[in-house]
């Protein structure tokens, strides 16, 4: 079993968190999976925290949390995570909260550290084969053999772990008569997984790893770049839907450019992620397929328009390359002197944090920041909100699915308090 | 000089510290041009010249300026004391110069302003002093009993019959360099070079020792100043490339950057490890410097927030940094003052203790 680098532990911890949170209260995912919540909850807060210098706020913070999924009770032990490792100071005056100071990295990946203290904390077993099994199974749909012997998880282990991972949406069987059962992640296959299926049986598997890392280290790679040419694993995955390339206008006429899929968004993360993808098709655009001089600096670009909403200079190419981001609405083309064009972007909230998401898709491949809920952060800057009206997604809570094995574990654990015995 | 003379240029150093507090300058005390050298194997003293007061003030761009006021009383004709000036603000690279006299030549009058040096005498002083309503300042600048005694606080104690200790020696070093080599190397070479001398005497130093927390103190206003100076570059250059910009400052420029890691490079060679061009707290140091190139409106306050603690609570009467920045008062700049502090006493393995006031706030 390969080792995991510690910020996808970070990530993977928060997703757990994410889509647990609406579950109800259940033994197995608030003791066994106790850090990996906790560590998710301070993943998904310090997110929601990064840019801010302080809070004076307690209630508005409890606000913004609860809003996150994490209990105004649980908040403290939280912030106390997030202390241990640098992002927070919490400062108290006469036993009271006084003011939360942020310091929540912005130029490094966060998850790192978190990815550390998850360590630290000493996670259960069935933490770490959780994090393993969700990891495996994002990177590709496994037989239910290769989760259990690469793994090397028995039977009931698994039972847990899918069963946890089910509730959360975050792991699903696939079962195909007379065949042995087969795992994949929703939260990187749209709908139907079957294409997906066929295609992890279809090739090895690390052939099929290798070729969807290549676009989740190059975010919007041109379908055509010499990295994928001829790929026969990536030509099946776009034709199977698999992946669902962004096409953009260039110079050279249409292009289209892949990104891995990404779901277990809301309707409205789901909106700011489409967003940043188009953006980011648009600055790889002008990287790959620019009419005069090409882009050197994608990350430059991007920061530009996120903090001017504009280019200092206007360009000939600046229309088309940005055209196909008018119809999502994130700004508009200006005309310049001489048949040349500035692009302006709408300075919405929305648009902003689509920008950060794609800067994050350049950097780190994944975009963390996707799931940022942007009624959750508007109750921390405006704190007067908390009084008023809160608008919140809809929400339905998933109740959990207990297979033999789950039910069996939680009895045993019952039946044990109830004589009298404790455990470590 | 006499002891009323004495009395007298404290008298008008201390209200040019507060004329220039007022109008937001930081004024650092301890600069001296006063070199150390090995003579006959024994360290011997040079004086140079002195400074009576300089101040630093940075705007909302971290651009930053420089002034040095010369207040003495003495007897020197001010034509003779102005070119002097002159010529100590030119190694400073001040942008102004104050001339503050008792009373003030003619000919000293009209030539100041060509070499942009403002000539006040002491009505002009009062006067002064009244428009700016400098009576109603809280922190309390003219105290000469407190500037007296920051002035015991700064150095080494070794009692005449006795020799200096190694450790001692290992401390000196580190006044010495914050009392002169700061204010004449390159810039850049201060943000590492205060935090590596102050890892040299990490363990010598104690937070109990109010001598001991001064230093750390001054050593940190320092080091909150090279870093201010960084970050305007990073945003006179280019505030998008935080990162970039500021691994080419701190190493020199690209030229001496690429110099450096080739040479790191073939230093890994012939070593055992993959030795690295940046310090291991290099990364904390980018974030740190990243939040003053995102503030700066509240983060160009840093050094005068950390002064009003050192002279406030390490020092003095504990009057609150409400009451002595009024409106300019804000959380942010106490938040940014603090990340600074928790950085370098990190960054330098100082106990946390020594800046216990300022994490209080």
């Amino acid at each position: 079993m390969k080792d995991i680098e510690k910020y996808i532990v970070g990530i993977r911890a928060q997703d757990f968190h994410e889509g647990l949170k609406e579950v109800p209260a259940h033994p197995l995912i608030e003791v066994d999976f106790r850090n990996t919540i906790l560590i998710g909850k301070a993943a998904t807060l310090a997110t929601h925290l990064k840019g801010l210098l302080y809070v004076e706020d307690y209630r508005a913070l409890q606000y913004m949390a609860a809003e996150l999924g994490i209990r105004a009770a649980e908040l403290d032990l939280v912030l106390m995570e997030l202390q241990e490792i640098g992002f927070v100071n919490v400062l108290k005056a006469a036993g009271s909260f006084k003011r939360l100071e942020i310091k929540v990295p912005e130029l490094r990946n966060a998850y790192e550290e978190l990815g550390e203290r998850w360590e630290y904390l000493k996670p259960t077993e069935l933490e770490h084969a959780g994090i393993v099994v969700l990891q495996n199974v994002i990177e590709l749909p496994r037989t239910e053999s290769f989760v259990s012997h690469n793994l090397n998880l028995d039977a009931s282990a698994l039972d847990i772990i899918v069963d946890v991972g089910s509730a959360g949406a975050l792991i699903s069987r696939y079962d195909i008569s007379g065949r042995e059962p087969i795992f994949y992640s929703p939260l990187c296959i749209e709908e139907d997984p079957k294409p997906f299926i066929v295609l992890a049986e279809k090739y090895p598997s690390e052939k099929v790893v290798k070729s969807f890392e290549i676009i989740s280290r190059y975010q919007g790679l041109p379908r055509e770049d010499a990295k994928v040419r001829g790929n026969d694993i990536i030509e099946e995955a776009v034709l199977s839907g698999i992946l669902a390339p962004t096409k953009i206008e260039t110079p050279r006429g249409e292009k289209q450019f892949l990104f891995t899929p990404r779901v277990g968004l809301s309707r409205e993360e789901r909106i700011i992620l489409d967003k940043a993808r188009a953006i980011l098709a648009c600055v790889r655009s002008g990287q790959h397929y620019a009419a005069g001089r090409p882009i050197h600096n994608p990350r430059r670009i991007l920061e530009t328009l996120r903090q001017k909403k504009r280019f200092s200079k206007s360009h000939p190419d600046l229309k088309i390359q940005y055209g196909a981001l008018v119809a999502k609405q994130i700004g508009v083309p200006i005309e310049g002197p001489s048949g040349s064009y500035n692009f302006q972007v709408n300075d919405t909230p929305e648009n902003l944090k689509a920008f950060d998401v794609a800067l994050e898709m350049l950097e780190f491949g994944e975009a963390p920041s996707a799931r940022v809920d942007l009624n959750a952060q508007k109750l921390l800057l405006q704190p007067s909100s908390y009084t008023g009206a809160v608008t919140t997604r809809a929400r339905v809570a998933r109740t959990m699915r207990r297979s033999r094995t789950t039910q069996t574990i939680i009895i045993e654990e019952l039946t044990k308090i109830a004589r009298g015995v404790t455990r470590d | 000089m006499t002891k009323k003379r004495e009395s007298t240029d404290l008298k008008l150093k201390l209200r040019a510290r507060r004329l220039l507090w007022s109008m937001g300058y930081y004024c650092p005390l301890e600069v001296d041009l006063t070199h150390y050298d090995y003579s006959d194997s024994k360290l011997k003293k040079w004086t140079l010249t002195d400074i009576d007061v300089l101040g630093i003030k940075f705007e909302n761009d971290l651009s930053s300026k420089t002034v040095i006021v010369d207040c003495k009383g003495g007897e020197e004709s001010s034509p003779n004391r102005i070119f002097w000036l002159r010529g100590v603000m030119d190694f400073f690279g001040a942008d102004e110069g104050y001339f503050i006299k008792e009373r003030i030549h003619e000919h000293g009058r009209s030539i100041a302003p060509r070499l942009r040096i403002r000539t006040i005498d002491s009505a002009g002083l009062e006067k002064l002093e009244q428009q700016l309503s400098l009576d109603k300042i809280k922190i309390n600048l003219l105290d000469e009993r407190k500037f007296t005694e920051t002035q015991s606080l700064w150095g080494i104690l070794v009692p005449k019959s006795e020799k200096a200790t190694e450790n001692q020696l290992k401390v000196k070093k580190v006044y010495q360099y914050l009392k002169y080599f700061y204010w004449f190397i390159e810039e850049y070479r201060n943000i590492q070079n205060i935090i590596d001398r102050f890892q040299m005497i990490a363990n010598i130093l104690t937070p109990s020792e109010k001598r001991d927390k001064y230093l750390v103190y001054v050593g940190l206003i320092r080091f909150s100043l090279s870093l201010l100076k960084a970050a305007n570059i990073i945003v006179s250059k280019n505030i998008l490339e935080v990162p970039a910009q500021f691994k080419q400052y701190v190493f020199g420029g690209p030229f001496f950057l690429k110099e450096r890691e080739h040479f790191i490079e073939m230093l890994s060679k012939i070593s055992d490890k993959k030795i690295a061009l940046e310090p291991p707290y290099f990364k904390d140091l980018l974030e740190t410097i990243n939040r003053l190139v995102k503030h700066p409106q509240f983060a160009k306050h840093i050094p005068r927030y950390l002064e009003a603690v050192m002279l406030e609570h390490l020092l003095g009467s504990k009057t609150s940094l409400q009451e002595i920045f009024g409106n300019d008062y804000s959380v942010d700049s106490i938040v940014l003052s603090k990340q600074i502090g928790e950085f370098f006493v990190k960054a330098a393995g100082l106990n946390t203790t020594f800046l216990s006031d300022l994490m209080s706030l």
